[in-house]
């Protein structure tokens, strides 16, 4: 079972959503409806299935519905139509009261601008969701001052949170996230409002907890980059339609359709593509092939062995961590993963 | 595409000939009208006989009185004992301790400077033999804000809350902020009687729109994102407002408790009028009585008060700046002076002082917090835990409570400290009086003030009066009535109609006219000052930051102290309170003027003087057009201000609605009162729509 499962969800806003949800499902595209009702198709049926432990980038540009998409997980905002399980629990039948507890000990989340409380402090703030929990203050403080440590603000507890940087800043809101050991984190352009440096700072810093807590998380970006870096699946929305749905090499190798394409026309492939993925198996590599060559490992980006092929003219044998071949890249190889299609 | 502007901007200038062309023949037909009418115009006597609505409200008020004072008598008797009990502890305890807590507080929330003012401001309520007054002043003031606070924040919260709840208080809030302050006096006499209760009352609504609408603005100004993380930790509704909400709306809902604070001082001196005791009263004694002297002392007991209570209040929403550890932070003299030695080494003692004071507070307050904590926790062991760290973040409440209970003690049983020292006592009455005699015996200043004084009657005012009130009533209706039309609405000009009927149906038509005449010289003589001043503080930033430290102090005081220097260098006369009104009613003239002048954005004036234009041209035909809509606002606030005046001025001579108000409180008329207060209120709320609807226009014009 999936621990986040998202079934034929449609949000539309304006005055009177129901009357122009039949009209959405005939396959009216959002300008029709925008001139015809006033309405604004926020989320246009969406289907989407997620693993427990893994990291779901979602992507869109601005207006494409991603930060509608992740609030309807814990229901900032109710979908028109459609059912969302989390953990096979539909969260529309939840009750008021248990739609509140269900925030306190299931999810949470990180917002773009942060999201600090002003009046409190970073312990105060970290603090905040197990003070929703009823937590008492002593035990409160002990777990808060352990999460800020995580993320490396130790000393910082007792300022305010406009005393602090934008990186620092964030840095709060990931721990007071982390505070409340929900299994599931909610990231909504988290790192969106960073500089480009403390940005990839922070990214690092994520797939290193990550990969200890292994949470699922839900991640909201429109930096395709990002996306490539963090995303174990990525799906990419457009106009409130979810286009494509894959893994980063599916998305880069396999657009769906041409809005994809367009994205991922100009990424940097030697930067996101491992050699395990270019590389071809053992058995279609021939012996002239296997000439000349180099190591690497499986897990180096195609940047990082490329100026050592070049020099050498060499060709590639791909061994993992033991030191196990797995297989080989030749020029014919790189030249396609390298290409714009 | 070009011709049919040309078209458009040509139809423009035609219209605007003929509004111009309008506006002469309707002035010249009034010029025509009244020099042919022998006396004042007055509604028809028929009319005027049969409408007597002053006799229907004493009626009323008697009906009232008869019947249902048992009601009023109920709330009234709450409020007085309240209030009894707050005066009774204020003049009965100690003086030092009353003093402590007036300081103490100061101290705390305002720093050094703020505690010495205050040590000053209670020195001076003493020494010019006033205390008495001015603390039951200071009562009276003090539960009606407390009421107001109480009342206002709530119905705030729920303001936020509710859009429909909002959507229903809004024009009643609009409302009682154009009404001048005395209005509220009239219906509180009129169901709870004279003294302290009604004044209470009458204070409380007065003070309670800043209050209500600041909670509410504050409320709903929190940003959509905190809202958002807080409830997506799960927050229920009650959590996100006590915990999240209000926290963040303080400062607003501080600034509100600061206005409410100004308000009801200025109602409070006002409401002597009604019979509550305090400096009012004694300053209007002083003013009957001609006593310059007596006069200022009142008027400065209340000035230093507004000041301390304004710097008091205005502390709490106003955020430390925090310093470089480097820099040495500054107690007493400003932290500009920095860099020089001799400030640095005055201040070397007032910091280790304030560090040992800061250090045993802590102390005191950390062992209070730990025996508290201590009691408690044989109860319920994280409640003890809320309490102690509530109680040891505020460490200097629970020391100044041990000050307090220090003194009472000492008090009762070792040393009597009583009411404040006679030998302490030091009138600066005689001084003043002194003073102001031998400046006005100056023949210098007395044809200074002569020429001034006959110059405003003569080519101003007394013509206007001429003019105005031999008018026949029905053709200055019909302007009023057209002039609504023309820029409110059709509905608009039926209010306005039956509005002016009602007020010459009340036999006080001549009356309103004076006022009328008088509010217009005020506003013309405010233009004519104002506008210029306003234009030099836009162009000069160093003169502005001065004005607006005297426009700010200007604008914190009640307008009783307006009288006095008035009546000082110019005596008693209607020219006195022309004078008053305008001292009163310019600040809002000077700093919208400066502020839309400066708010035309720089590129504006570059391009017109890119072009070659010069200083004034560019002022003429680039900035001011586009300062229209702050003029008007300026206008409208003046305009508002100077028919708020009218009600005091007859003090000094003033004449019109005023005086009839006046004299209808002082014969305890209420019907005669009642009527005149409607008047000027009637004529405040269509000259205000009117310059509303006006400014609504410009705005547009200009696309703003």
């Amino acid at each position: 079972m999936s621990k986040i499962e998202i079934n034929n969800v449609f949000k539309i806003f304006g005055p009177k959503p129901a009357s122009v949800l039949q009209m959405v499902k005939d396959g009216s595209s959002k300008e029709e409806v925008l001139e015809k009702t006033g309405h604004t198709v926020g989320l246009d049926d969406v289907t989407l299935k997620i693993n427990e432990g893994e990291t779901f980038v979602c992507m869109g540009l601005s207006g494409s519905g991603k930060s509608t998409l992740i609030r309807h997980l814990n229901r900032l905002i109710d979908p028109t139509d459609g059912e969302i399980l989390i953990e096979g629990t539909n969260v529309m039948s939840l009750k008021k009261e248990e739609l509140i507890d269900f925030r306190r000990h299931k999810m949470s989340m990180v917002f773009q601008r942060f999201g600090l409380f002003p009046h409190k402090t970073v312990l105060q703030n970290v603090g905040y969701g197990l003070e929703m929990q009823g937590i008492e203050l002593e035990k409160r403080n002990n777990v808060s001052m352990e999460k800020i440590e995580s993320v490396g603000l130790t000393g910082f507890e007792n300022q305010f949170p406009n005393q602090l940087s934008g990186g620092m800043q964030q840095r709060v809101g990931l721990a007071r996230a982390l505070a409340t050991d929900t299994d599931i984190m909610l990231m909504d352009e988290a790192f969106s409002a960073l500089d480009p440096l403390i940005r990839s700072d922070m990214q690092k810093q994520l797939l290193d907890l990550q990969s200890e807590l292994k949470k699922t998380i839900v991640f909201i970006t429109h930096d395709l980059d990002e996306s490539l870096k963090l995303g174990d699946h990525i799906g990419i929305l457009n106009a409130g339609k979810l286009v494509q749905v894959g893994t980063p090499v599916d998305i880069i190798m396999n657009p769906a359709d041409d809005y994809v394409e367009a994205f991922v026309k100009d990424v940097n492939r030697a930067k996101v593509l491992k050699a395990k993925i270019i590389m071809k198996s053992i058995n279609e590599t021939t012996n002239e092939e296997k000439n000349n060559l180099i190591k690497i490992q499986e897990d180096q980006f195609i940047e990082e062995f490329l100026p050592q092929v070049v020099c050498n003219n060499a060709n590639c044998e791909v061994v993992d961590k033991k030191g196990n071949v797995k297989g080989y890249i030749t020029n014919k190889e790189l030249q396609h993963s390298l290409s714009k299609s | 595409m070009a011709s049919r502007s040309e078209l458009i901007n040509k139809s423009n200038h035609s219209k605007n000939l003929i509004t111009y062309i309008i506006i002469a023949v309707v002035f010249l037909v009034a010029l025509w009208l009244s020099t042919q009418s022998d006396g004042p115009s007055k509604f028809p006597k028929e009319v005027t006989d049969k409408f007597t609505f002053t006799a229907w409200v004493n009626d009323g008020e008697d009906y009232l009185k008869k019947n249902y004072r048992w009601i009023t008598k109920i709330i009234a008797n709450y409020i007085k004992n309240g209030y009894y009990f707050i005066e009774d502890f204020l003049i009965d305890s100690p003086w030092i301790l009353v003093a402590s807590m007036i300081v103490l507080p100061c101290l705390i929330a305002g720093g050094l400077r703020l505690g010495l003012y205050s040590c000053f401001v209670i020195y001076f309520w003493g020494a010019v033999g006033m205390w008495n007054e001015s603390l039951q002043t200071v009562g009276l003031m003090g539960l009606s804000v407390l009421l107001c606070v109480f009342f206002g924040i709530i119905l705030g919260i729920l303001c936020s809350q509710s859009d429909r709840f909002e959507k229903f208080m809004k024009p009643i809030l609009d409302t009682m902020q154009v009404m001048p302050a005395f209005v509220y006096l009239f219906p509180a006499l009129f169901f709870f009687g004279i003294g302290g209760a009604p004044a209470i009352l009458a204070t409380m609504i007065y003070a309670m729109p800043p209050i209500i609408r600041l909670t509410n603005t504050g409320i709903r100004q929190v940003s959509e994102q905190t809202i958002e993380s807080a409830t997506s930790f799960g927050s229920s509704k009650l959590q996100l407002l006590l915990k999240i909400k209000i926290p963040l709306s303080l400062p607003s809902i501080m600034m509100g408790i600061n206005q409410v604070i100004m308000m009801a001082l200025a109602l409070v001196v006002l409401a002597c009028f009604i019979g509550a005791e305090g400096i009012g009263g004694q300053v209007w004694l002083a003013i009957r009585n001609l006593d310059v002297g007596w006069a200022m002392e009142g008027g400065l007991c209340i000035l230093f008060m507004a000041i301390m209570f304004d710097r008091f209040s205005m502390s709490f929403s106003k955020q430390e700046a925090t310093l470089p550890s480097d820099v040495q932070k500054f107690y007493l003299l400003p932290q500009s002076w920095e860099k020089y030695q001799i400030a640095r080494l005055l201040e070397k003692p007032l910091s280790i002082i304030h560090s040992i004071i800061q250090y045993v507070c802590i102390k005191t307050t950390n062992f209070v917090a730990y025996i508290f904590n201590f009691i408690i926790s044989l109860v319920n062991k994280s409640t003890a835990n809320d309490i102690a760290e509530i109680i040891s973040r505020r460490f200097y409440i629970i020391p100044s409570f041990i000050i307090f209970f220090i003194i009472s003690i000492i008090d009762t049983n070792i040393f009597q400290f009583g009411s404040f020292p006679e030998e302490w006592k030091l009138s600066i009455r005689q001084p003043i009086a002194d003073g102001v005699k031998a400046l006005t015996v100056h023949p210098g200043f007395i044809s200074f003030t002569k020429g001034l004084r006959g110059f405003v009657y003569l080519n101003l005012l007394h013509p206007l009066d001429i003019f105005l009130t031999h008018i026949p009533w029905w053709y200055t209706m019909a302007v009023f009535i057209a002039i609504s039309y023309f820029t409110v609405g059709l509905r608009f000009a039926l209010i306005t109609a039956v509005l002016l009927i009602f007020i010459g149906a009340c036999g006080i038509w001549p009356q309103s006219m004076i006022t009328l005449s008088s509010v217009l010289v005020s506003v013309v003589l405010c233009f004519a000052i104002g506008v210029p001043l306003g234009i030099i503080a836009s162009y000069n930033e160093r003169y502005r930051n001065i004005q607006n430290v005297v426009l700010d102090a200007m604008q914190t005081l009640p307008y009783f102290c307006y009288l006095i220097p008035v009546l000082m260098f110019f005596g008693g006369g209607i020219v006195s309170a022309v004078l008053a009104t305008v001292i009163y009613s310019i600040p809002p003239i000077i700093r919208l003027t400066a502020l839309g002048l400066t708010q035309v954005s720089g590129t504006y004036s570059e391009v017109s003087r890119s072009f070659g234009g010069t200083l004034i041209q560019t002022l003429n035909k680039v900035k001011f057009p586009l300062a229209v809509p702050s003029l008007v606002v300026g206008f409208n606030q003046t305009v508002i201000m100077a028919f708020a005046m009218q009600i005091v001025t007859p003090l000094i001579g003033g004449k019109g609605l005023g005086l009839e108000v006046f004299n209808g409180l002082a014969r305890s008329d209420t019907g005669r009162g009642l009527a005149a207060g409607i008047g000027i209120v009637l004529l405040a709320i269509i000259i205000d729509r009117i310059s509303l609807a006006w400014t609504k226009k410009q705005r547009e014009a200009l696309g703003l």
